[in-house]
């Protein structure tokens, strides 16, 4: 006992341990290092551990917004830097071309400086694809029937979908988070790509193709838990339902964005959904008359503005009749 | 991870710390002579961090309380520092300071209170947690967004973590002993 160590130097190593750790992996001395350390006395042990857990405990604040959105950090210059889970202790893999750098976030700096204020509204008709590049460098790209109103200020970026479907490749800038309020529901980026599907007739819709988001219900508090939504998940906003992320295969991911090339992609969907889909991006309207006809599933990627083309192909394959008369499109035995 | 899952870091985080302070409170209130809270608060962490499993555990901060208590037990066989009237205190004492649900703090006010904790960091440490704990960057990325060089973010990372675990865990009063004088303290006097 009379080598004891004092509290404060056990604890003072932990930290340092821990800080360490948190830089990068340890190199094979500095695991053994760390093991001896550790095995010498059970007050270490405790000491790690609860090192761990403080750095643990700050990692909980990616939930909260509060101290990133308030007078947190000055702008250190150009707006770099990717956002990712962060959850605590994650071991990242950077991805590719995702580290800093981004001459393109730079420049935008430079525009951020002047007219932020002031909104933006950016609509398409039936059947039209917009891109739009946002003065922050953030690509927005509107789908069929869709509005969007955009605004800026110095520490946020707003958007609203009023209506619609968009995709949004957030130009990273982790001092200015990127929020898109569709509704029920506000969805909170740094540096990511998603998209939202609002209409009045489905769920709300969120769709993450890189990084993570945050979401959270615009009627709850300030402080209630976000949803963390990360690279190919979605999560749907059922009325009177719980949100609740769901994985998606990267190539189910391509599929439901394939509308940003103007594409419509089916798999293994009903020919009722599918032309409910078609139903979105023109005036025509396919109808199914025969509800058995309506469950027949079909597969394949399909021109978005030319429903007539669609049902010609699914007449074809699946043995229908095809007619149309005015502005409906008739599917049937 | 050598010694401590994430998964039980984490579990430490939401149900340890937010007891620790409470755990400090009633440790010094109930000094044994040879025994020292801070001693006892390790231990108890590696107790929690080394357990198998944490699932059934359903009041931490009890559970938290039995083992600081179990640790000192321990320490007193071993210390054989035994006499009847301490064992009487401690027996007595565990029963005290259950948790009562007024008590218990809300994960959301903790959160909050972590929050403002990393608000009032000094600034550069601010930043610095801002950035590798908000946003998830890494160390190396903080560095070059803050311009600063990596060893000096690794220190401001192990200076933050020194300032919160002390204002979380001794509700902001720093360690009073920076020396060695375990065992040499002379017993204190209580009133309970």
């Amino acid at each position: 006992m009379s080598q004891r160590k004092s509290y404060t130097a056990i604890d003072d190593a932990a930290f340092s341990w821990v800080a360490r750790i948190d830089r990068a992996p340890l190199s094979p001395s500095e695991s053994s290092e760390l093991e001896a350390w550790l095995s010498g006395d059970i007050r270490c042990e405790g000491a790690f551990a609860r090192a761990r857990a403080v750095m643990a405990l700050a990692g909980r604040i990616g939930v909260l917004s509060p101290v990133a959105t308030g007078q947190g950090a000055e702008p250190f210059g150009a707006p770099v830097g990717i956002l990712r889970s962060s959850k605590p202790n994650r071991r990242w893999a950077l991805a590719a071309g995702g580290s800093i750098a981004a001459s393109l976030a730079v420049a935008a700096l430079g525009l951020q400086l002047k007219a932020w204020t002031e909104a933006q509204h950016y609509e398409t008709g039936r059947g039209e694809v917009r891109r739009v590049t946002l003065a922050d460098g953030t690509v927005v790209t509107l789908n069929t029937a869709t509005k969007v109103v955009v605004k800026f200020s110095k520490s946020e970026r707003n958007i609203h979908l009023v209506e619609g479907e968009a995709l949004f490749d957030v130009a990273k800038n982790p001092l200015r988070p990127f929020l898109v309020d569709a509704g029920r529901l506000r969805v909170r980026a740094v540096g990511t790509s998603f998209s939202v599907l609002r209409l009045p007739s489905r769920p709300t819709q969120v769709l993450v193709r890189e990084g993570v988001v945050e979401i959270t219900e615009s009627s709850s508090d300030a402080l209630s838990q976000p949803i963390r939504l990360a690279a190919n998940e979605q999560a749907f906003a059922r009325p009177r339902a719980p949100i609740i992320p769901s994985a998606l295969a990267p190539e189910a991911v391509v599929r439901n964005l394939s509308w940003q090339h103007g594409m419509l992609s089916f798999e293994g969907t009903s020919l009722q959904e599918a032309a409910e889909e078609f139903s979105r991006y023109s005036d025509k309207q396919i109808t199914v008359d025969d509800p058995n006809v309506a469950n027949e599933t079909i597969t394949g990627l399909f021109s978005a503005t030319n429903p007539a083309g669609f049902a010609h192909s699914v007449a074809l394959s699946l043995n229908l009749n095809t007619w149309t008369e005015g502005n409906t499109i008739h599917l049937s035995r | 991870m050598t010694g401590v899952s994430d998964d039980r870091a984490l579990w430490l985080a939401r149900n340890a710390l937010p007891h620790e302070h409470a755990l400090r409170s009633w440790l010094t209130a109930h000094k044994v002579r040879g025994i020292e809270p801070d001693d006892v608060v390790q231990e108890t962490f590696a107790i929690l961090a080394g357990l198998e499993s944490v699932d059934a555990i359903r009041h931490p901060k009890a559970y938290m309380f039995k083992i600081a208590h179990s640790v000192i037990m321990a320490q007193i066989r071993r210390a054989q520092i035994v006499s009847i009237s301490t064992i009487d205190d401690i027996n007595q004492l565990t029963d005290e300071d259950h948790p009562s649900p007024e008590t218990e703090v809300s994960d959301r006010q903790e959160l909050q209170r972590v929050a403002d904790a990393i608000d009032n960091l000094p600034p550069r440490c601010r930043d610095v947690f801002i950035f590798r704990k908000l946003h998830g960057l890494s160390q190396r990325e903080v560095a070059s967004q803050m311009g600063i060089n990596e060893g000096i973010v690794e220190k401001e990372i192990y200076r933050g973590l020194k300032i919160l675990a002390a204002v979380i865990g001794r509700r902001g009063k720093p360690s009073r002993r920076a020396s060695n004088l375990e065992g040499a303290r002379p017993a204190r006097k209580r009133d309970t």
